[in-house]
């Protein structure tokens, strides 16, 4: 490489720097050794860090899982009402649901539900509270529409049986 | 490359490692200390790897000007996060180093100011080609940009180097005959 004079002077600037700066370099086996000695102290302050991460974590997770596993069942104050409000309209107007559905309101015992069951069931009661109301709603003179012959109506015929048989057959005995 | 072969060439280059290494570094030693301890590790460690496309030493100072470019945003940080930044704003001026009065010359303490104002990259194609003696192509590899992108950075750091030498001599020059003879100098008693 061809140096102009001011190339030259440049050379001869950093030629200055240079030595300057050699003689403040550190021993290369010293700098490799504060290296090592850098990576060991931050690989054990980093496995403190997580220590201390998973410490502080730890019994925030516990706590929140033990409120959600102890919290106390939701009071079933409506469907209990509810219930309570319907056997005698039910055995009135259990008819008017027809035998297939009367099939499938019998007394089956309450399923234990899950924390998780449980928290679903919550969002949506609100709305399974109004259909379930709305469809448990009788007009107060259904009553007086009905005549003795509903239940001969409301009653399916069998292939063999006399009207007799049939007659007898109440919707809740049938099947 | 095996560790021990890395280790050897690390060592034949420490000496313009170091040098390069305070480059990047604003001429401060503990910075460049600093980062050269961090180059080294990934160098041996393996996060650093050698692929023979170019030269060692181009390869090398290309992973030390990138280390101290990420340990510069660290320190920015993390002085930020400690607002130890507006005290160096308010403090002293940034482009001073550290060690003014340790420098031997005059002469070369004003290279160093003027090396300081000038702009990264010119000052970068400067050092490597002078301090390092690499050609343009080498220092352009070191840099990750193009040969003509160092040339042109090369050739304005020179002009800009000489503009600003010739300032801080004709000052320097006024001060020290400001000194030597003040009635010369109008104005001055």
């Amino acid at each position: 490489m061809n140096l102009t004079g001011e190339e030259k002077r440049i050379r001869q600037l950093f030629r200055g720097l240079s030595s300057q700066e050699l003689e403040q370099a550190p021993d290369f086996a010293a700098v490799l050794a504060s290296a090592n000695a850098a990576t060991v102290r931050s690989r054990n302050r980093s496995r403190s860090w997580k220590f201390a991460m998973a410490c502080s974590v730890l019994p925030a997770v516990l706590s929140v899982a033990m409120a959600i596993i102890l919290q106390p069942s939701r009071p079933q104050g409506n469907d209990a009402s509810r219930q309570a409000s319907t056997p005698d309209s039910q055995a009135q107007e259990a008819p008017a649901l027809g035998p297939l559905q009367a099939r499938a309101t019998p007394d089956v015992p309450p399923r234990k539900r899950g924390p998780r069951a449980r928290r679903q069931r919550r969002t949506s009661d609100p709305m399974t509270i109004a259909m379930k109301t709305l469809f448990a709603w009788r007009s107060p003179t259904a009553s007086l529409l009905k005549i003795p012959e509903d239940e001969l109506l409301r009653s399916l015929p069998r292939l063999g049986e006399s009207f007799q048989t049939i007659k007898s057959y109440s919707p809740d005995q049938f099947n | 490359m095996e560790s021990a072969e890395l280790k050897a060439l690390l060592e034949r280059h420490h000496a313009s490692t170091f040098g390069w290494a305070m480059s990047c570094c604003r001429r401060d030693p503990l910075e460049a200390e600093e980062v050269l301890q961090i180059t080294y590790l990934k160098v041996l460690e393996g996060k650093a790897r050698f692929n023979g496309s170019a030269s060692f030493k181009t390869w090398l100072f290309a992973v030390i000007r990138k280390t101290a470019s990420d340990q510069r945003r660290k320190n920015l940080l993390r002085a930020l996060l400690t607002l130890k930044v507006v005290e160096r704003w308010t403090g002293k001026d940034l482009d001073e180093p550290p060690d003014e009065s340790a420098y031997r010359s005059e002469i070369q303490s004003l290279f160093r100011r003027a090396l300081a104002r000038l702009p990264n990259r010119q000052r970068e194609a400067l050092e490597l080609v002078f301090y390092h003696e690499l050609n343009i192509q080498e220092a352009a590899a070191v840099m990750a940009v193009s040969i003509g992108s160092a040339r042109t950075h090369y050739e304005r750091g020179k002009k800009r180097l000489r503009q600003l030498l010739e300032e801080s001599e004709a000052l320097y020059e006024s001060d020290w005959r400001r000194k030597e003879n003040p009635a010369t100098i109008p104005g001055v008693e």
